[in-house]
């Protein structure tokens, strides 16, 4: 008999209740805390306690209708946890299919959040190379190329063609994806926005090459805004920057990013007056990738700044490019 | 000069529960905010400290720890990240949680991070019965109990790999 119960004793027995939290904090993952609550009742007991939390999307997943259930039951799940102080969701924010191009082209995009000033940067590139060769030659490269490209001037205009639909289509892109961090953030908001203890969300990509990180005072300030406040789509000022570059040195990453694109949007909270100005857009931009590992992206924002100010356009938000924003989500 | 070389290298003496007593220099037990602690409220060192929770194998363990990363400078980190994980590597369950005990009591944040992280680690990517038989855990649970709790958390075992 003594046989069938455990002739060992239960490791977890001795752990007072707040080190069994603390390894649980240290799964992290949504679905090891769910199939955690399976083991014991003690288990079941004390996994709703725990602050960390995150959610990865859901896999092997065939119909649509299906994943918005397992969705809902991630979300349904989440607003039980009420001692939630992190959250991070990662997120597919776009399907493989929405790619247009066989091969996924490097993309960063962040959220940075404020209470007055909510701002957007995009970056994409065609390609990165790794240069080991000294900076001076690339640019000797870079002014026989330009030469080159006068002398035929029917594949200039092809060429300029092309350009411009792929200007045009990471414009789309990039609001696209601006309008889809602001409808994920929303949701989270609102079925976890009321968790007193909440201290970060982080909504992020798999990789972690596109994040919104709301923390802090900003998470109190959104709890005391209406949600229909927060939606982005309705806010009627603002403006978008924008910068195409053919080709981008960065010698502290030793790479060459091939035409790069930059876009920075920036709402203005139509409650205030002041709509900043460039110094504080420039900071903005400056800053968004600094936190991040791959120092690529922050270089690359950075020498745009320096060298391709000239380059930039930018354009107040009026009704027509929130037309063509929104069309391009709907596509 | 070398009375200075003594003082600075001023010693301690921790017992055991069962009874074993470990010399341990003063930097080395500073790693632990309980030691740290007392020592600051001017124990004198010349007692023997017991530590009537933690045995003289767990003890030997947490020492070893607290020496190499009080001896380690912070250029170092890469090297105790990996003394870290070769440390708890091959460690059997009834050891690794002995020494979240000790970790716990002693108060040695980093140890008790690590520990726990092996432990959180060990119960992912596993089926709950796998973890019940790891830990020696008893399944309380009544079957119809269990299939309730199975269905609340039905998705975690859909959609996931």
């Amino acid at each position: 008999m003594d046989k069938l119960k455990h002739p060992q004793k239960n490791n977890f027995d001795h752990l007072p209740d707040d080190i069994v939290l603390l390894i649980f904090n240290k799964l992290w993952e949504a679905k090891w805390l769910c199939r955690c609550s399976m083991v014991s009742k003690r288990f079941s007991s004390l996994v709703p306690h725990i602050n960390n939390v995150s959610v990865k999307p859901a896999r092997y997943i065939s119909t649509r209708s299906k994943q918005k259930e397992v969705t809902s039951s991630i979300f349904e799940y989440l607003v039980g946890l009420k001692d939630l102080m992190y959250v991070h969701i990662e997120e597919y924010f776009f399907c493989e299919v929405d790619w247009k191009c066989s091969w996924k082209p490097l993309l960063k995009w962040k959220f940075n959040f404020n209470t007055n000033v909510r701002s957007f940067t995009f970056l994409m590139v065609s390609c990165l190379l790794r240069v080991e060769l000294p900076l001076a030659q690339y640019e000797e490269q870079d002014g026989e190329e330009d030469e080159e490209e006068e002398e035929d001037g029917e594949e200039i205009q092809n060429d300029i063609n092309i350009r411009q639909y792929e200007e045009r289509y990471r414009v789309n892109m990039a609001f696209r994806c601006f309008y889809d961090a602001c409808t994920k953030l929303n949701i989270v908001l609102d079925r976890i926005g009321k968790h007193q203890m909440l201290r970060s969300i982080t909504i992020s990509d798999i990789k972690n090459q596109e994040k919104i990180v709301v923390s802090g005072y900003q998470i109190a300030e959104l709890r005391n805004l209406e949600r229909a406040k927060l939606s982005m789509p309705k806010v009627d000022r603002g403006l978008f920057k924008c910068c195409h570059v053919p080709s981008l040195h960065l010698p502290k990453s030793k790479c060459m990013m091939v035409r790069p694109t930059l876009v920075y949007i920036r709402c203005v909270n139509p409650s205030c007056d002041n709509e900043g100005d460039d110094v504080i857009d420039d900071d903005m931009l400056a800053g968004s990738f600094e936190d991040d590992e791959g120092g690529v992206y922050n270089e690359a924002v950075k020498e745009i700044l320096a060298k391709h100010k000239n380059k930039m356009s930018t354009t107040r938000i009026t009704k027509e490019v929130d037309e063509v924003a929104a069309a391009a989500q709907n596509q | 000069m070398a009375s200075s070389i003594e003082n600075n290298n001023e010693k301690l003496t921790l017992k055991s529960s069962d009874g074993e007593e470990f010399l341990v220099e003063k930097h080395v037990a500073l790693q632990s905010t309980l030691l740290q602690n007392m020592l600051d409220s001017d124990c004198s060192s010349a007692d023997v400290i017991p530590l009537p929770k933690i045995d003289a194998r767990t003890l030997a363990l947490v020492l070893g720890y607290c020496k190499k990363h009080a001896d380690a400078s912070s250029s170092k980190q890469g090297e105790l990240n990996s003394f870290d994980s070769e440390f708890l590597k091959d460690m059997d369950m009834g050891a690794l949680f002995n020494l979240v005990l000790a970790a716990n009591f002693m108060e040695i944040k980093g140890l008790l991070d690590i520990a726990a992280q092996k432990i959180a680690d060990t119960i992912k990517d596993k089926p709950h019965q796998e973890v019940r038989e790891i830990f020696h855990v008893e399944n309380d649970y009544t079957p119809e109990e269990e299939a309730a709790v199975r269905e609340e958390n039905r998705w975690a075992f859909e959609g996931f790999p």
